[in-house]
């Protein structure tokens, strides 16, 4: 695969992934991670180890499934009614290959529209892809919130 | 009907209602700023946040902003963030480490005691005495097991007469870390539209969970059954929910195991047995299964079990910041103290997935409140075998809507227009500047 295929091949992924939870096909989306995923929303800054720093999300699979099922659950408050989300995904760049894992990051702007307003958070995304015979899966998802030093209001899964 | 109430705010609570202007009139809520706030002790900081000399916190509460320091004699002092020279905002920085503070407009620095260090061209100021020039300190800072509170009346009761029974519930959040210190870690944040006493009233609130929360709950009680069976959380069937009303607007909710295991991951056999080694067993095990809702009036609830504590930060009447800070206890392996914060974060944090439930319902209250369709709210719901124990507290079983009158008895004391005038306008007493 030439280094444009790939790019190709990495930026639609991406694309897809937004898509699905734009759509909140959040089951199809727990087919993109692998089941050791790490997802993890950092608090404060861009990075900070769970322990030393408190965290907004740093989940395993279990975990995000429940996410999933809570987020389609007519009896959730915070999806009365459901939040819609709009996902514009640029700067996407390979940042290197190891262990069988592409690291790629990228630059999000989120729109969230709610009852109460329309709130944009700009993002740094850091995934880290498998290469897998279902195609490309997600082993490690960073989301940097460049305003995860300020007070948040709640956040859709992202 | 508002400008006769305004007058007198003790006219907006009874015994078991209150008036709905009470969360959504502007005037009132300057008036609990100045009143309460203004006047009462309030939490600032745990010590741990800045532990070395010359760490430093800033932090704002209403109009105010603070900063917080400790000097190179470990003592610990607070100031407005403001530069004695021109009224700038003198630190922007939320947490740091400085020998010294200097306003960016025209240079003035401040030593971390707040005396003034240098005046650019001093020697052409006239009738400037520097030494009356220093930072402007808040006029009573205390602590008690680490929780820092302050008050910016100059006088008043001492912090361990205003938290009374409270102390004892800060000795066993302490007590339960194997070296009986606790570190806090640095928040996560959110943010509501809605009144602040929304969040003092729902963390004392036993009686939305079933609904608000039951989403997580039957998802979590599924996935648990999955792996566990039946009754997963081990939950004692015959616990008694335990509420106590401690004087001060302060009180607690004590679970007694009705919510078995839940954040009981966190703590392993290697912490039951650093325990028993310094209370015994039976002591360790009551520290650990601990399960108890502390609410320190005006803005400071601690959770003992997935511990934490939360400051409530009022902006506006119907705006506010709630800071949550998860605590390690000291002692205890890294495992523990990261499913500590792991918890918390689950739990409170603006993704988490259970306090954004009540930030909705913070949302839906405001909006109903504010369109003026209800007068009176009823706080109706009373607990079984409600009695009082010592020092006054008042104790019942069962959900009870009896912490929330008692946080609005505190608020009806502090408001009251008979309250001693002397301490109803801080800003204006002469005690408060250098």
């Amino acid at each position: 695969m030439t280094t444009l295929q790939r790019q190709h091949e990495i930026e639609q992924f991406l694309y897809h992934e937004a898509w699905l939870l734009e759509q909140r096909r959040f089951d199809e989306w727990l087919n993109l991670l692998t089941e050791d995923i790490l997802y993890w929303i950092p608090n404060l800054g861009e990075s900070g180890d769970l322990g030393d720093d408190a965290v907004i999300v740093y989940e395993n699979f279990a975990a995000l499934k429940a996410r999933a099922i809570r987020s389609l659950d007519p009896s959730n408050p915070t999806q009365m009614p459901p939040p819609r989300t709009k996902y514009f995904i640029t700067n996407v760049t390979i940042t290197g290959e190891s262990e069988g894992l592409i690291r790629v990051r990228s630059s999000m702007l989120l729109y969230v529209l709610r009852r109460s307003g329309l709130e944009t958070h700009p993002i740094s995304c850091e995934h880290r892809l498998r290469s897998t015979r279902d195609g490309l899966q997600i082993a490690f998802k960073k989301v940097y919130l460049i305003s995860n030093n300020q007070p948040l209001s709640p956040l859709p899964l992202i | 009907m508002n400008a006769k109430f305004t007058r007198d705010p003790a006219l907006l609570v009874g015994a078991d209602r209150i008036h709905s202007s009470v969360y959504t009139d502007p005037e009132i809520f300057e008036r609990e700023l100045n009143l309460i706030f203004g006047r009462s002790w309030f939490f600032v900081a745990h010590e741990s946040e800045i532990p070395q000399p010359g760490d430093f916190k800033t932090d704002q509460l209403g109009r105010w902003r603070f900063l917080l320091v400790r000097h190179r004699d470990r003592g610990i002092r607070l100031f407005h963030n403001v530069c004695r020279h021109r009224g700038a905002l003198l630190c922007h920085e939320n947490y740091g480490n400085t020998q010294v503070f200097k306003c960016m407009y025209h240079g003035w620095t401040f030593a971390t005691d707040g005396s003034v260090q240098g005046v650019p061209m001093r020697e052409q100021m006239r009738d400037l005495d520097v030494q009356t020039h220093g930072l402007v300190p808040i006029p009573r800072v205390d602590s008690y097991q680490g929780f820092i509170f302050a008050s910016l009346a100059s006088a008043g009761e001492s912090l361990r007469d205003y938290l009374g029974g409270a102390k004892r519930y800060l000795d066993l959040m302490v007590e339960r870390a194997p070296e009986g210190r606790i570190v806090a870690v640095k928040p996560v944040q959110y943010h509501y539209r809605g009144n602040w006493k929304l969040q003092l009233e729902n963390y004392s609130d036993n009686y939305h969970p079933a609904v608000l929360h039951h989403s997580v709950l039957s998802t979590g009680a599924k996935m648990l059954k999955e792996k566990f069976g039946e009754n997963p959380i081990g939950a004692k069937s015959n616990a008694r929910y335990e509420e106590r009303v401690l004087g001060h607007g302060h009180s607690i909710a004590d679970y007694h195991g009705g919510r078995g295991a839940l954040w009981m991951n966190a703590y392993d056999d290697e912490y039951l047995q650093m325990m028993t080694e310094r209370v015994g067993m039976e002591r360790a095990m009551e520290l650990r299964d601990s399960d108890i809702h502390l609410i320190i009036y005006p803005n400071l609830l601690v959770h003992v079990r997935m511990n934490h504590y939360r400051v409530i930060k009022p902006v506006s009447v119907d705006q506010t910041v709630v800071n949550t800070y998860p605590c390690k206890l000291v002692g205890a392996s890294k495992r523990v103290n990261d499913a500590l914060i792991s918890n918390t974060s689950h739990h409170v944090s603006a993704a988490g997935e259970v306090q954004v439930d009540d930030l909705q319902a913070f949302n839906w209250l405001q909006e109903g409140l504010a369109s003026g369709a209800l007068e009176w709210i009823p706080f109706k719901l009373y607990g079984e075998d409600e009695h009082t124990e010592m020092e006054g507290e008042c104790v019942s079983f069962g959900t009870s809507e009896g912490a929330i009158r008692g946080q609005y008895r505190e608020w009806t004391r502090l408001m009251s227009a008979t309250a001693d005038e002397s301490l109803s306008a801080p800003n204006h007493d002469p005690a408060y500047r250098w």
